[in-house]
């Protein structure tokens, strides 16, 4: 019931973020994670970011992520 | 079988073939309240878990070991039947823009679902997020924009966050028809029924919103193993992994102890939790999110004066699926009747109901 | 002039206008410059391949092209996949009154860039232009004649188990950027139209193998899973892995933003070809050679029983349905 996807924060201003999805960018609100900043990966859903990660983990769920899963 | 052709090379295979996340004490069903041999049944609370089982081929590869059942979290499959009339008969007032998730377009109401009302004329926009919805009706000030807020906890934020952008914005055409609900009373209600369900996979995003807190119950009350999943083949293997003493546990990544504390403040800002009608549960208390008096200006059930409606009868056996009652393939419409052309009832209708999910991998 | 009127459609002096002034000149050939009532095509009857095609898109303008890309490439590819050279297009449009005269000249550099491209003419055509609101713009139908290529042998019946199945190119990405722009997803990325004629491929994988390519398809609305549902007879089925399916990282990081399956998506450019096995090294290195096909693949084979069958990554065999409806970007 909730599709989300995680992607790299490029930069956030006044709320906004924009994000990068394995070469798609979009931008998604910040409104429910002020602590989001460039550099974090972020979960986003319905376009808000619902949770923030450092980068050497976030790197390593991706990877879990894409060992069992193509698309 | 000529294989030299492909050069497939399939590590995920392999390591899957041994199994590493399984754990022998989950499979011999150790620590469950009832002993009994395998399958083990695993109710998947979440409709995007449901999905995610049956695409990857989970449910194949578990076959025989753990006996997957669809829970109650789709919420386009949970949404009474009353709700989606309502939002039909909104979405077919003249002057009004319906602006939906795309799940909710080819759910059936009494004579149509809202992409019928589309072609018919209606003005119903697609939205990927809710502040779409804020946005249409900025730029379209001469009509009267409704969004139709479906969803659960992960949800929930996201639609608060829209009309407090509403409020900021001081817009007088914005409006917000709510069925919005919370999981965790449908998930109490199976359990205190009678049921054969040994052990469950929670929502994982629900989870990152609620904390894990929201779901002890499940092993501290009713002495069950939970675990909060994520979305690939992996991450729900290594929850299941963690099923075996009746424990709450967590093996998604992305939860925090505690949940997020801003989504959960700005929920509790603007909405406020009520008596739920649950297709195939009735009403459950609690369960539902409405609006707080102090947004009623965009609460289109107020101003659109909707009236309670007596739930309509129909043939659809969605709610012994949603329970886990019965498998998709027990209920006599099934693959019959009911089909995805020709949905009964929701379950058969959205992308994540457990009909749909059955009927789409069927043989 | 900026906008066309109902008088461009009526017949007058404003329809020979828009003819002489604008058509014409990104159209005008031999053929077509003789402005006569049916044009002569020549050319005997036994082998001559014919099919028709309407266009409407929406939004007219998307990411890497317009309606008119699709409107030649849609036609010239029917042709193609079936075994036939494309040589003739009759194009019709429906135009609405209102419609930006540079609109209009920017869909028609369009189709002329592709019919040099794929190598065809304008033979013969028509406008018409209607009320405002009874159409979106403009749609256009397209036929398209082509001469069928002697060595060529291509009908589902031929398919056999064991035939192997490749796939042009990258998966899903015209859905995807047209999704994107029709809804107003937010999407930045260089998702764009793979609209283009694949004549040249066919020519060439029929020209050298014949009667070894059992069946080609494009892959248009639906996606490759339709088409595979398509093709099923009740003894040959096929067999696809999901690891060998050529899809690209924006293409797979949108359709999981979406929830979209790329299975299920629509492409303008590519097809999927079922070629016999020891074939099928040559086939691949025939498709890649063209600067359409660089992305080739094999992703399966056909196999026998009825079924289409996707191995995942998990190594686990499940059925691939066709969608129903249309492909919409869901939360849950």
């Amino acid at each position: 019931m909730c599709l989300s996807s995680v992607g790299k924060i490029i930069s956030v201003k006044n709320g906004r973020a924009l994000v990068d999805f394995n070469g798609v960018r979009k931008e998604v609100s910040a409104a429910l994670k002020p602590q989001a900043k460039k550099g974090l990966y972020a979960l986003v859903h319905a376009g808000f970011i619902i949770e923030i990660m450092a980068a050497k983990e976030a790197k390593k769920t991706i990877a879990d992520i894409n060992e069992t899963q193509n698309f | 079988m000529k294989r030299k052709i492909f050069n497939s090379q399939r590590p995920a295979t392999e390591a899957a073939a041994q199994r590493p996340f399984l754990s022998p004490s989950a499979l011999r069903g150790e620590g469950r309240a009832n002993s009994r041999n395998l399958p083990l049944n695993i109710m998947e609370v979440c409709g995007t878990h449901t999905n995610a089982i049956a695409k990857s081929g989970l449910k194949t590869l578990l076959a025989g070991r753990i006996n997957f059942i669809s829970g109650p979290g789709c919420p386009v499959c949970v949404s009474a039947q009353s709700d989606i009339d309502n939002m039909l008969a909104l979405a077919l007032k003249p002057g009004v823009i319906t602006a939906t998730f795309g799940d909710m377009l080819r759910v059936p109401g009494a004579k149509m679902s809202l992409k019928d009302a589309q072609t018919a004329g209606a003005d119903v926009r697609i939205i990927y997020s809710p502040l779409q919805a804020v946005d249409i009706a900025q730029k379209n000030p001469n009509k009267k924009i409704i969004f139709l807020a479906v969803g659960f906890e992960t949800t929930a934020p996201a639609a608060a966050a829209a009309v407090l952008a509403a409020r900021k914005l001081k817009l007088k055409n914005f409006y917000v028809y709510t069925a919005l609900k919370r999981v965790a009373p449908a998930v109490e209600l199976i359990l205190k029924e009678k049921n054969n369900i040994d052990g469950f996979l929670l929502p994982g995003n629900v989870s990152v919103i609620t904390g894990l807190k929201e779901f002890d119950f499940i092993s501290e009350k009713y002495a069950k193993p939970a675990a909060a999943a994520g979305f690939s083949a992996k991450e729900i293997l290594a929850a299941l992994a963690k099923l075996g003493k009746p424990k709450t546990q967590n093996a998604y990544a992305w939860v925090k102890a505690g949940g997020n504390k801003t989504a959960l403040r700005l929920t509790a800002k603007v909405f406020t939790p009520a008596a739920g009608s649950w297709r195939g549960f009735g009403k459950i208390e609690q369960s539902a999110l409405e609006l707080k008096e102090e947004f009623a200006a965009f609460d289109a059930k107020k101003v659109f004066k909707i009236r309670a409606q007596k739930e309509r009868k129909t043939k659809c056996r969605c709610a012994l699926i949603l329970k886990g009652k019965i498998p998709p393939q027990k209920c006599p419409y099934f693959a019959r009747v009911c089909t995805p052309q020709k949905p009964l009832g929701p379950c058969m209708v959205s992308q994540e109901g457990a009909c749909a999910a059955a009927y789409n991998n069927m043989g | 002039m900026d906008t066309i009127k109902i008088a461009h459609g009526s017949g007058g002096r404003e329809s020979a206008g828009l003819i002489q002034n604008i058509i014409l000149k990104y159209f005008g050939n031999p053929l077509l410059n003789r402005l006569e009532d049916a044009a002569l095509l020549g050319g005997t009857p036994k082998n001559i391949a014919l099919t028709c095609d309407g266009f409407v898109a929406d939004p007219v303008f998307f990411p890497g092209g317009n309606i008119g890309d699709l409107a030649v490439c849609g036609a010239v590819n029917d042709l193609a996949v079936r075994g036939a050279s494309p040589k003739y297009l009759s194009v019709s449009f429906i135009l609405e009154d209102g419609l930006p005269v540079a609109d209009f000249k920017k869909i028609l550099a369009a189709m002329a860039r592709r019919c040099k491209e794929a190598g065809v003419i304008v033979a013969c055509g028509d406008t018409k232009v209607v009320q405002r609101g009874k159409c979106d713009k403009i749609f256009i139908i397209t036929s398209a004649v082509g001469h069928m290529l002697p060595r060529a042998n291509i009908a589902p019946q031929n398919i056999e188990a064991g035939d192997t199945l490749i796939i042009s190119g990258a998966l899903g990405e015209h859905s995807l950027a047209m999704l994107n722009a029709r809804h107003n997803l937010g999407l930045k990325s260089n998702l764009k139209t793979d609209s283009a004629p694949l004549n040249k491929i066919t020519a060439a994988l029929i020209n050298t193998l014949g009667p070894d390519v059992k069946m080609m398809r494009d892959i248009t609305r639906g996606g490759l899973s339709s088409v595979l549902n398509e093709l099923t007879s009740r003894q040959t089925g096929f067999e696809i892995e999901e690891t060998l399916l050529p899809v690209s990282s924006a293409a797979k990081a949108a359709s999981e933003l979406l929830g979209l399956d790329i299975l299920d998506m629509a492409n303008e450019g590519k097809f999927v070809l079922a070629v016999s096995a020891g074939k099928a090294k040559d086939a691949l290195k025939i498709i890649k050679a063209q600067p359409y096909g660089k992305g080739a693949a094999v992703v399966g084979q056909a196999v026998k029983g009825g079924k289409v069958n996707l191995i995942t990554k998990l190594g686990v065999k499940r059925v691939l349905r066709a969608p129903l409806g249309e492909a919409l970007p869901r939360i849950c």
